[in-house]
């Protein structure tokens, strides 16, 4: 393999990696604090992508604004999500298996009235730049440099947010022990809300992303959904941090695969390394076997 | 004025009763010892007033207000639990936790910091490792520092010696003797009245789940249900 190759499939890996990271961290969080796998995730991103499409094309905004508006429109969704039904179901006896199949019900309905209201058309989204760049024989879009660069951004600042502040900490308290942090003056309700903003935020960021790579149209999340999964438990299920690192890793694995044996063995390829790792470190590549001292 | 009135407070978990019709009077500035022996509610009791398990009582009052209902706002406003077995948050390091502690206080924190680490050097030195890493002493003296840095009104702290060794129990103790000695107000859960005895100025004794006798510490062992209790009299 010439270094040309090796060069080319680390732009497709950091470029596909660093949006799978997007989409997996905020589920590895929401999963982490609350013990809440939300299956409303994939179509936080999906939301996130249809937001970008109306602020562009249809009220005419600039790509930045119309990226903006994206990741407010996904906090919203995943604000409101909190309110008006998880927040409802916590404390509740069996909540983990529940909040799943509620998610899951809140996701179809939100996909179907996107489907309603947009048709099942696929369209081009258009919060992406065109254009690249040729090293050699290598060639870079703008739009892989840019998706780098926004994942980058905003990953750094939501581990900045959690390790760096007073109201991250909170979040990573809650998470460790909800009750203690509580006991340190910590809202834990307010915590989860907090949460599911960024949460949804990071995912509307994924979607518009994704779609930029592919096409918008309303099961769009479904398959970053699935991924996000895996990746969440190959890095070990609520490590944050492990999450992200385990999506670069992955997104280099499948393009590697792609370029060598053919696009199709991709993603199999993945799942069947993901598969070999459960096997041999069953709590994920970052996460503990959970000790208990007391 | 009292720092802490309960009076007819009830509470148990579920269907079944802990606490009955307990009245409780906690003065600012002392160090309240609750003795009794193991399983007769003093856990349920402080978890009670700090908000982590229901119950209702005619008067909850802490400062002169009623108490809020929830256990974050109680911390907020100053009734600190340092709970049982010390709860820590393990994936954080040392200084995170006792940053942690002071969550509720908005000004700056650095001189309690400084203060934490004066009362328990070991703390000092390993400040920037995991929670996760330290010793069972070690742990007990973050779980202090953690509510020293709240600097609630009132501290709370469930049974300190709780699976010490003799020696690091009386360094426990002795850090508590320095925390009343600057006046903080401290209702301290112990099985043993013995090891409480120094410490503390007013004793509560807890069996099942009633108060069965209050008063000051230098009248206890003279008490009747002392020695039934813990003499078998």
């Amino acid at each position: 393999m010439t270094m040309d190759a090796v060069f080319q499939i680390i732009v497709g890996g950091l470029t596909l990696g660093s949006t799978y990271a997007l989409a997996a961290i905020g589920l590895s969080l929401t999963y982490g604090t609350m013990g809440m796998f939300n299956m409303a995730h994939g179509v936080l991103m999906t939301i996130g992508a249809y937001s970008a499409y109306v602020a562009a094309s249809i009220l005419g905004l600039p790509l930045f604004v119309g990226f903006a508006f994206a990741l407010l429109v996904g906090m919203v969704t995943g604000g409101l999500l909190h309110l008006l039904v998880v927040r409802y179901m916590l404390d509740t006896p069996r909540f983990e298996i529940n909040v799943i199949v509620v998610t899951a019900g809140v996701a179809i309905l939100l996909e179907d009235l996107i489907l309603k209201q947009f048709g099942a058309y696929p369209f081009r989204q258009p919060v992406q730049l065109a254009g690249s760049l040729r090293i050699g024989e290598v060639t870079v879009t703008a739009q892989n440099l840019v998706t780098f660069a926004v994942a980058f951004v905003l990953i750094s600042a939501t581990a900045w947010v959690l390790l760096r502040t007073r109201f991250g900490r909170a979040i990573r308290a809650t998470a460790m022990d909800r009750e203690a942090a509580m006991l340190m003056g910590v809202n834990a309700d307010r915590t989860f809300l907090h949460v599911l903003l960024i949460a949804g935020g990071l995912a509307a960021a994924a979607g518009v992303l994704i779609s930029a790579q592919t096409t918008l149209s309303p099961a769009m999340g479904t398959n970053p959904l699935l991924r996000a999964f895996v990746i969440c438990v190959f890095a070990g299920l609520g490590s944050v941090g492990g999450a992200g690192i385990a999506a670069i890793l992955l997104g280099l694995f499948e393009v590697a695969i792609q370029y060598t044996l053919g696009v199709q063995y991709g993603f199999p390829f993945m799942l069947g390394l993901v598969v070999v790792v459960i096997i041999f470190r069953p709590a994920g590549l970052f996460g503990h076997t959970v000790v208990e001292r007391k | 004025m009292s720092l802490l009135e309960a009076k007819g407070l009830f509470a148990g978990y579920g269907r079944i009763r802990v606490l009955f019709d307990v009245d409780i009077t906690l003065e600012a500035g002392h160090v309240t010892a609750l003795v009794g022996p193991n399983g007769h509610g003093k856990s349920t009791l402080l978890k009670a007033l700090a908000g982590l398990v229901r119950a209702r009582s005619e008067t909850l009052e802490f400062a002169g207000r009623p108490l809020p209902r929830r256990a974050s706002d109680r911390a907020l406003a100053g009734l600190t639990l340092v709970p049982q077995g010390d709860r820590l948050f393990t994936g954080m390091s040392v200084q995170e936790n006792l940053l942690m502690g002071a969550y509720r206080r908005n000004e700056p924190v650095d001189d309690l910091l400084a203060h934490v680490y004066d009362l328990f050097p070991r703390l000092k030195e390993r400040r920037s490792q995991s929670a996760s890493s330290l010793s069972g002493g070690e742990r007990r003296m973050v779980g202090l520092g953690r509510g020293i840095m709240a600097g609630g009104a009132l501290m709370m702290i469930d049974e300190p010696s709780l699976g010490l060794s003799p020696l690091l129990i009386e360094q426990v103790y002795e850090a508590i003797e320095t925390m009343a000695g600057e006046g903080m107000s401290i209702f301290v859960v112990e099985e043993s009245p013995k090891r409480i005895e120094s410490v503390a100025r007013s004793v509560l004794l807890m069996d099942s789940g009633r108060i069965a006798w209050k008063g000051d510490m230098s009248g206890f062992w003279q008490s009747d249900v002392a020695q039934q209790v813990y003499l078998g009299a």
